[in-house]
């Protein structure tokens, strides 16, 4: 297992209804905030330009990577300090909605028809780099797309960074996106995108080190797993536990990749109060028939709150 | 003494190269773009098949009779030949004694995967079936083309533009260091379809005359190709013991985000120098070490000359003004995500070849390429260590460190006393890595 001290955490989701944003998520869990704010770009301390707008398809992302940096201690908004660190995110299958709109604007014939922005956001790591844009960090940067395992695989390969002391620390971030038939199974929508987003920031911490203990932020252990869905399969193979799931989210909405990391951070809420804590996080991936899961161990005492 | 693990594949340090794959429009294998390069050949020419909106429709494209002849797998198109073609070459030059296909695991990048499904099925205006196209994810691909080869180990997949591959082979160093696999098929691959031509046109990032030359005072954008480009990996000791062939030793790699723009890099070159900088120091190297550098260079004047501040400000002028420079770009195009994994792949026939190609179609160099661009003849490699840098939109840098297995073997020693590495364990004590039939 990798133990290293998670300092900030935030997860949240949003509906986009034709011409306006339905924020949804009140009387849920503690863990789960509705994405009410409109990202101000001047708060940032990175190279993006605050006279364009954080794109409506990543702003989930961006405020919750936001969040979560701010709740960690490594970002002040509006301080204009960049940020160190690396960063792994989380993007199931590509975004395949910005393909084929990119795709369709290129069969209406001209290149005045096709935009730049479609094309570079046909690309699943520019969510990542508008968050590099947005927070200026500078090291490593890497997109993960595989699935619906991305988001736990993401943490996976941070985590990996940190126990090889490639990185001293990281932010994780997750976006998924629930689109047509899967998104029309929220009550009431009428075929706008539903957008789910989590962020960890991650800090190493030396085997037998004594940090984490007395410092912000909540020491753990993390240990990624994987599998085939066969006889060995965890009994929770079909995404149907709703521990630590957003209230309000029906259950299509399970299978998404940010899910595992919304239930890690709603679990670290939980465990925030007991003595000692651990859970195991299981999702599966259901066009590859595989599974992967996350195993948390509570270490040490945790000093500051972290949703 | 810093963290003893820093080093790229931890305690399975130095990582051997054992099989190498390459399919481009030069054709099946190192050898096929070797003959190229060596030749001064170049195999851009008009695209044949659907074109984008961008004018001029120039480009690498894979033969189709050699992708007619590649096995297909389930949803398997286009990218999913490329990839199996690299994969089986490299397969075939790493298997063996001691090594089964069971005991890889895949790390594998992308930037844009099967896209091909979907430019196919987005071209009408159905409604968006996400779960119908999901067939065309990433996750998919990879476990198809996995069970393709029967590769049983871990399985990642990456999307970082056109360092997707380096990110691959970052995930799959640390699970040889971590022991979840005996050896690791670390790839990349990209098609050269609609969507990619069309939006590097969109982005004006296209050479108008069509001509890749790279560092030329004449260099006007990027000529795209297509390919696949595969590596085998396990430890050095693992590969020596097994008798495999090293073709390389792989001493360590850095990826760095100068988070400057999305499509131009920082011209400062802060962002490439720094990864330069911490990949000679995870090596133990200095500038005085390097025998040549090899970098992806597909005619883009802002990247051509971010790379030439960088490697000065990383080496110093006088090293930079004396180690020779070369790239493989002006003869297939420019790779997109497979670019990462072909320079690791150039830089260890760079080390079997003992010499320095010279770059090709460059006539009067910019003025602000002041590197030592080898033209005209090839030059002798003076260290049998080279430096891959690697670009990728979003403002990736990448740099890697590949020597000959005789000179990471003579670093060893260095390394273990710095990084407190433990002593190779006697062969019959030594841990197997753990089974792969459990993935990460």
């Amino acid at each position: 297992m990798t133990e290293c001290i998670i300092s900030g955490a935030w997860s949240g989701w949003l509906e986009e209804s034709p011409g306006r944003r339905r924020p949804l998520g009140e009387g849920a869990p503690a863990a789960i905030d509705p994405l009410l704010e409109v990202l101000c770009a001047e708060d940032f301390p990175g190279r993006w330009n605050p006279r364009r707008a954080i794109p409506l398809e990543i702003e989930p992302l961006a405020l919750a990577a936001a969040r979560s940096l701010e709740r960690s201690g490594w970002w002040e908004p509006g301080s204009g300090t960049g940020l160190q660190g690396g960063l792994v995110v989380s993007c199931e299958g590509g975004p395949l909605a910005a393909v084929i709109d990119f795709v369709r604007q290129l069969s209406r014939g001209s290149a005045r028809a096709a935009s730049p922005t479609g094309f570079l956001f046909s690309l699943p790591s520019t969510a990542a780099s508008v968050l590099g844009l947005l927070f200026g960090l500078p090291d490593y940067q890497a997109t993960v797309a595989q699935g619906a395992l991305s988001g736990i695989r993401a943490l996976g390969h941070a985590a990996d960074l940190l126990a090889l002391g490639r990185l001293e620390r990281v932010a994780v971030a997750a976006l998924s996106i629930a689109e047509g038939d899967q998104a029309r199974a929220l009550p009431g929508n009428a075929g706008g995108a539903v957008r789910l987003a989590a962020a960890l920031c991650l800090e190493r911490v030396e085997p037998g080190s004594d940090r984490g203990a007395a410092s912000p932020g909540r020491r753990v252990e993390i240990e990624v797993g994987a599998g085939k869905l066969a006889a060995t399969a965890p009994p929770e193979s079909r995404n149907e536990s709703t521990e630590g799931f957003p209230r309000g989210l029906p259950q299509p909405f399970a299978d998404l990749a940010a899910v595992p990391l919304v239930r890690l951070i709603s679990w670290l809420g939980a465990a925030g109060g007991m003595e000692s804590a651990d859970t195991t996080i299981t999702h599966r991936d259901p066009c590859l028939a595989e599974w992967a899961q996350i195993k948390l161990r509570k270490k040490a005492s945790w000093q500051q709150a972290t949703r | 003494v810093r963290s003893k693990s820093n080093l790229l594949g931890g305690d399975r340090f130095p990582l051997a190269v054992t099989g190498r794959g390459l399919v481009s429009a030069a054709g099946l294998g190192l050898e096929s773009l070797a003959g190229e390069l060596a030749f001064a050949r170049s195999h851009l020419g008009p695209l044949s098949r659907q074109r984008g909106i961008g004018e001029p429709a120039v480009g690498g494209e894979v033969p189709a009779a050699l992708l007619g002849a590649a096995a297909t797998g389930p949803g398997g198109g286009r990218a999913f030949r490329l990839a199996a073609l690299a994969l089986g070459e490299a397969l075939a030059e790493a298997l063996g004694p001691g090594l089964t296909s069971a005991e890889i695991g895949l790390a594998l990048g992308t930037a844009l995967g099967p896209v091909e499904t979907v430019e196919e099925r987005a071209g009408s205006d159905e409604p968006l079936d996400r779960a119908r196209l999901s067939a065309a994810g990433f996750g998919v691909f990879a476990a198809n083309l996995a069970a393709s080869a029967g590769l049983l180990g871990p399985k990642s997949v990456f999307s970082s533009t056109c360092v997707s591959g380096l990110c691959a082979l970052e995930q799959a160093a640390a699970d040889l260091a971590l022991s979840r696999s005996r050896a690791m098929a670390v790839g990349a691959l990209d098609t050269l379809g609609l969507v990619m031509q069309s939006g590097f046109s969109c982005l004006k990032a296209l050479s108008p005359t069509g001509r890749l030359q790279p560092f030329d005072a004449a260099h006007d954008g990027i000529v795209l190709g297509e390919g696949a480009s595969f590596v085998i990996l396990e430890s050095l000791r693992d590969a020596r013991e097994r008798g495999a062939k090293v073709q390389g030793c792989l001493l360590s790699q850095r990826l760095v985000s100068d988070c400057f723009h999305f499509t131009s890099p920082d011209p400062s070159g802060e962002g490439m120098a720094r990864a330069i900088s911490e990949a000679l120091s995870d090596a133990g190297l200095s500038a005085a070490d390097l025998g040549c550098i090899t970098v992806s260079a597909a005619g883009s004047p802002v990247y051509d000359r971010m790379l030439s501040v960088a490697v000065e400000k990383a080496l110093g002028r006088e090293a930079a003004s004396r180690i020779p420079v070369t790239t493989w770009e002006p003869a297939v195009g420019h790779l997109l995500a497979a670019t990462g994994i072909a320079a690791v792949v150039h830089a260890s026939w760079l080390l079997e070849e003992g010499r320095v190609h010279p770059v090709f179609n460059v006539e009067t160099l910019d003025p602000e390429c002041r590197l030592c661009y080898v033209l005209g003849s090839p030059t002798r490699l003076s260290s049998p260590v080279v430096l891959t840098l690697v670009v990728g939109f979003g403002g990736q840098n990448g740099a890697g460190i590949l020597a000959s297995p005789e000179a990471a073997l003579d670093l060893v020693p260095r390394q273990a006393a710095t990084h407190q590495l433990p002593p190779p364990p006697p062969a019959a004590s030594r841990p197997r890595p753990a089974s792969p039939r459990v993935q990460r």
